[in-house]
């Protein structure tokens, strides 16, 4: 018997110990998530949050509940009541400094200044979160405009803490300053400073690596092809380095052979990209991995011979990759957008009438038509894609019907819209033109439909408001105009309801006023 | 010289010429009045009763003077006459003005000054046809007389000359037949005032002197009152004059006693009563806001600034800009809610306020010498904003260099919002703007904000604001903060346009503050 009440008791403290364990786990799990979500410097440290009393971590959870919900009075209340509480507690510093966050986010941010931050660095100038705090007063410094201060505090966080990642974040910071302010050459100093002088790590890769391209870019833009290079060596290598090469001298041969004074420059430089681009494409593309990269190196080239504004080249190279891979849709796609660019439209419909994917070639040919203004032929087109691709017949009838109203045969539009299944798109469309049509009272029927989906609503009883003004129903227009207002007070139609009742007939009407925030 | 002198002082106290001699003395008098009302504002210096007992005794006088003089000169030749009634009309116009300016008839003042200003073109232009038919007929007199006596007492060939000169027979001289005419030395004529005049043309004579005259007044006129808006004479603002600090207005909150009602309740009664619980009950609160400490700056006597003058009154200006519509809300008596504020403000700080909001274009507020600028300047509207390179030049130079503000009021539309911050960004493009923290002493004083109030949300609901050397230069509310000054409010809650003439007695507060402390360090510096 005691055996037996001896085992059961083991069961018991067994399962208990089960228990106990899965919700410290997901406590444990909980904690982490949560954790997760805030940003680096609002995170405490896993050791110092080791050290807190289980009360201690009580406090702290709740107000990062809060903080977590973005209910920053409330959160900040919490922070306090933790620094009533527990003054002396290790956590207490981390508590000071999310009260300050908590503080900005209210938008008071002198108060986060002087009575958060500066606390944190004067009462636990060891600690870490003091660190954090020297950068966070540079940042509160930055929201409010005061510029001069902002500087001031980054340089002091740089100077003593330069191997903090917050050293890295301030030298953004500035950086952000240089370039609104148009300071070059400090822009320049300190993109190199976190380029070439700032050993990467982990937590400031991204923004080494960030630096290195805009440096990059710089170059290039100042015709240093090589310094250029040099920033993007420190974060790519090989064929990404190229590819990078590629990617950040787009934008100044473009710039630079749009001008006359610098287009030698420009096409120099894209000579140079281009003669990188080649050195990548395989000799020998028999097999298909070879092939691919080396169409995807020679589109490269066409691409860099197109900012160039070497348009001639740009059909070599695709001649060129259709005698070495043959001819396919993407091909043909890329010869004909540049026969359109050129204006030889009839070439480009030709080639889209050899697309292997049908449906594509003819959808590509309607849409050429309609650039055109040919929109009978367009509709033939769509007819046609509608009998071959049976399956997107609503997409091709409203393409149709579209053709129609763009070509001012309403009603058909309006017959054709009718036949698709996307509304409410397509009950807004036919009320449109029902509104062409001077047809007021079909369109409102249509538009009162639209109002029962909640995201169409405001827009649709916006739409109410003009169709009755049009139909010239002033009474109707401004009672339709007010329920706007008085029905999604939060909306840009509101907005423009209550702008329009104003500015037209001299009604005031209120959305409300100031709410909380 | 002195006998001259004594000729021309006993010329003027002569009987006959007496009531010239007063008349042009009540000119003097009443131009220098004219020019103190609308400019220096002296008399109304001495004391404000004085000023209105001054005026209104001359600008009466004006009236009557003229009067007098219409009525002596009615019966004499028509030009006498014309300009005589034109000389009462101008004075009348004046009085109307100003005596509507005086009773605060502000509708009728405005349109008395701008109907007065169509009747002084008009008679204007009357007045100068009438001079230049005068003067027209006299020259064709006189060389009528002259060709009579040229052809030894006859009289001219041609009938029609009698009218039209030129079309009879040639001068001695003249070379054309129905051509320019030749004035007495046998040249060209040139004078506009004679019909005869070459550039008059052959034909039709008369009609073209008519229009070149019509012509050359309007554009005149047009091109006057366009260099009068566009650069007018330099201004000055000044600040009220006292003291005062930068200090949270307290609220004294004085309790209404209400009786509360006594409930007798039955404990067994079969009807289900419920009282209300103690602290459900109602107070009736009368918030009076009293002023225990002087809203200003500096330590002069009253409420005001201690860079201020005697004279100084804040005022309202708002921006009119090229564009759009920065008249939004203004109604026919162009005053709109900015009359509201600007009432609000001073009773609120006891600060000396002008009677009517005023607008300035962005050139006259070129115009305003530096350290006697306007600290603010409203803008709003809901169109756009199009402003010229030198337009953009003032505004900078009226920001930073004279240490002025815009006060933004989004009044309609997210396209305003974008329109003002590309603004901005044209004329401070090394300032980025940024949210005003509720925390700022322009959302503290004198009344703490503790959110931003608005009627609806057209860019967004956050204050903007950029600033440069510590000081907000310009202040962006997103939510047309006018609407709630307006008369109706817009239909807000109370508390909302009560928060919002609050915030707008903060901003301009804010603005003259920094001003104040901006004039300060400027004179240390010229003491050092």
């Amino acid at each position: 018997m005691n055996m037996t009440r001896s085992m059961i008791s083991k069961r018991y403290t067994h399962y208990f110990l089960h228990l106990c364990l899965s919700v410290f786990i997901c406590n444990s799990l909980t904690v982490t998530a949560n954790a997760a979500k805030l940003g680096p410097l609002e995170q405490m440290r896993v050791e110092d949050y080791a050290k807190l009393r289980e009360v201690e971590r009580y406090q702290l959870k709740i107000a990062q509940q809060y903080y977590m919900k973005e209910d920053w009075k409330v959160a900040a209340g919490e922070y306090e009541k933790f620094l009533q509480l527990y003054e002396r507690s290790v956590g207490a510093p981390y508590a000071q400094l999310m009260w300050s966050n908590c503080q900005v986010k209210q938008r008071k941010v002198n108060t986060a200044i002087k009575e958060g931050y500066q606390s944190v660095i004067d009462y636990w100038p060891q600690s870490p979160e003091a660190t954090v705090a020297a950068f966070a007063i540079g940042r509160a410094y930055k929201a409010s405009g005061e510029v001069r201060k902002a500087k001031k505090a980054y340089a002091t966080v740089i100077e003593e803490h330069p191997k903090h990642i917050v050293a890295i974040l301030a030298k953004l910071d500035l950086l952000a300053y240089a370039k609104v302010e148009d300071d070059q050459d400090r822009r320049i100093a300190l993109l190199k400073n976190l380029t070439f002088d700032t050993p990467r790590t982990k937590e400031n890769g991204s923004y080494c690596s960030n630096a290195a391209r805009e440096l990059a870019s710089i170059h290039f833009y100042g015709n240093a092809f090589d310094e250029g290079v040099k920033a993007l060596e420190t974060t790519y290598k090989d064929g990404s380095l190229t590819y990078y090469i590629y990617v950040y001298t787009r934008s100044p041969v473009s710039h630079m052979t749009g001008r006359e004074s610098q287009k030698q420059a420009g096409l120099k430089l894209a000579d140079r990209v281009i003669k990188l681009l080649e050195a990548e494409v395989p000799t020998d593309i028999s097999e298909d991995k070879a092939k691919a990269s080396a169409r995807e190196w020679l589109y490269r080239v066409a691409s860099m011979h197109s900012y160039a504004r070497r348009q001639a080249d740009v059909l070599k190279t695709y001649e060129r990759m259709v005698k070495l891979f043959g001819a396919d849709d993407d091909l043909r796609g890329n010869i004909a957008s540049w026969y359109i660019s050129h204006k030889r439209r009839d070439r480009a419909r030709q080639l889209y009438e050899q697309f292997d994917d049908k449906i594509k070639g003819l959808s590509l040919i309607a849409g050429m038509l309609r650039e055109d203004g040919k929109w009978d032929e367009a509709i033939q087109v769509y007819t046609d894609l509608i009998s071959q691709d049976a399956d997107n017949t609503s997409k091709w009838t409203w393409q149709i019907a579209e053709c129609y109203e763009s070509s001012n045969r309403l009603k058909e539009a309006i017959n054709t819209y009718r036949q698709t299944d996307n509304f409410p798109s397509n009950y807004n469309a036919m009320a449109k033109c029902h509104r062409r049509l001077k047809q007021w009272n079909e369109a409102l029927v249509l538009y009162n439909q639209v109002m029962s989906v909640p995201s169409a609503a405001p827009a649709a009883a916006l739409e109410i408001g003009r169709t009755y003004e049009q139909a010239g129903k002033k009474e109707s227009a401004i009672r339709s105009f007010q329920r706007v207002c008085k029905q999604f007070p939060k909306t840009g139609q509101a907005s423009t309801a209550h702008a329009h009742l104003q500015r037209k007939y001299n009604i005031t009407v209120t959305l409300g006023g100031a709410k909380d925030d | 010289m002195n006998d001259e002198r004594k000729n021309i002082i006993q010329l003027a106290l002569d009987p006959v010429n007496r009531p010239i001699t007063l008349t042009v003395v009540a000119a003097g008098v009443w131009l220098c009045c004219w020019f103190d009302w609308l400019k220096s504002h002296v008399l109304s210096g001495i004391h404000e009763w004085f000023g209105y007992v001054a005026y209104s005794l001359v600008f009466a006088l004006g009236v009557g003077i003229a009067a007098t003089w219409l009525k002596r000169l009615w019966r004499e030749v028509p030009h006498v006459r014309l300009f005589a009634a034109a000389m009462l009309a101008m004075t009348v116009w004046q009085a109307g003005v100003y005596f509507t300016d005086l009773f605060e008839w502000f509708v009728l003042r405005v349109w008395a000054a701008r109907l007065g200003l169509a009747a002084f073109f008009g008679v204007g232009l009357a007045c100068l046809i009438a001079f230049i038919e005068f003067k027209s007929s006299g020259y064709r007199r006189a060389r009528m007389a002259a060709e009579f006596e040229r052809r030894g007492g006859r009289p001219a060939v041609a009938v029609a000359g009698l009218s039209q000169p030129s079309v009879g027979v040639p001068a001695q001289g003249s070379t054309t037949v129905g051509g320019a005419a030749p004035d007495a030395s046998g040249g060209r004529i040139t004078n506009p005032l004679d019909e005869e005049a070459y550039y008059y043309g052959k034909k039709a004579k008369k009609f073209n002197q008519s229009v070149a005259a019509i012509v050359v007044y309007t554009l005149v006129f047009v091109i006057g009152f366009w260099i009068m808006s566009l650069t007018g004479c330099q201004e000055i603002y000044e600040m009220p004059a006292g003291g005062g600090e930068q200090a949270q207005l307290p609220q004294v909150v004085q309790v209404k006693k209400v009786k509360r009602q006594k409930f007798v309740i039955n404990p067994l009664s079969v009807v289900d009563f419920n009282p209300p619980p103690v602290e459900e009950t109602v107070l009736e609160l009368l918030k009076i806001t009293k002023h225990a400490y002087t809203v200003g700056y500096g330590k002069g006597k009253g409420a005001g600034f201690a860079g201020g003058t005697r004279r100084g009154m804040v005022r309202f200006i708002r921006l009119e800009y090229p564009g759009g519509d920065w008249n939004q809300d203004m109604g026919s008596n162009g005053i709109g809610p900015d009359l509201n504020m600007l009432v609000q403000y001073g009773v609120r700080t006891q600060h000396k306020v002008a009677k009517l909001p005023e607008t300035r274009t962005i050139s006259q507020l070129g115009n305003f010498k530096k350290y006697k600028s306007p600290p603010f300047v409203y803008m709003t509207g809901e169109r756009n904003i199009s402003l010229s390179k030198g337009q953009i030049e003032t505004l900078r130079d009226y920001m930073l260099d004279k240490h002025g503000m815009i006060f933004a009021d989004n009044g309609g539309s997210g396209q305003w919002h974008g329109q003002f911050v590309a603004m901005m960004r044209r004329i401070l493009p090394k300032v980025e703007p940024v949210q005003v923290p509720l925390d700022d002493p322009i959302h503290l004083f004198p009344y703490p904000i503790g959110k931003i109030p608005y009627v609806a949300p057209h860019g967004g609901t956050r204050a903007l604001g950029w600033k440069v050397d510590g000081r907000w230069v310009a202040y962006y509310h997103p939510g047309d903060i006018g609407d709630a000054w307006a008369d109706g409010h817009a239909g807000v809650r109370r508390e909302v346009w009560e928060s919002c003439y609050r915030l707008g007695t903060n901003v301009i507060y804010y603005s003259h503050h920094e001003y104040n402390k901006w004039l300060d360090a400027q004179n240390q510096d010229e003491d050092d």
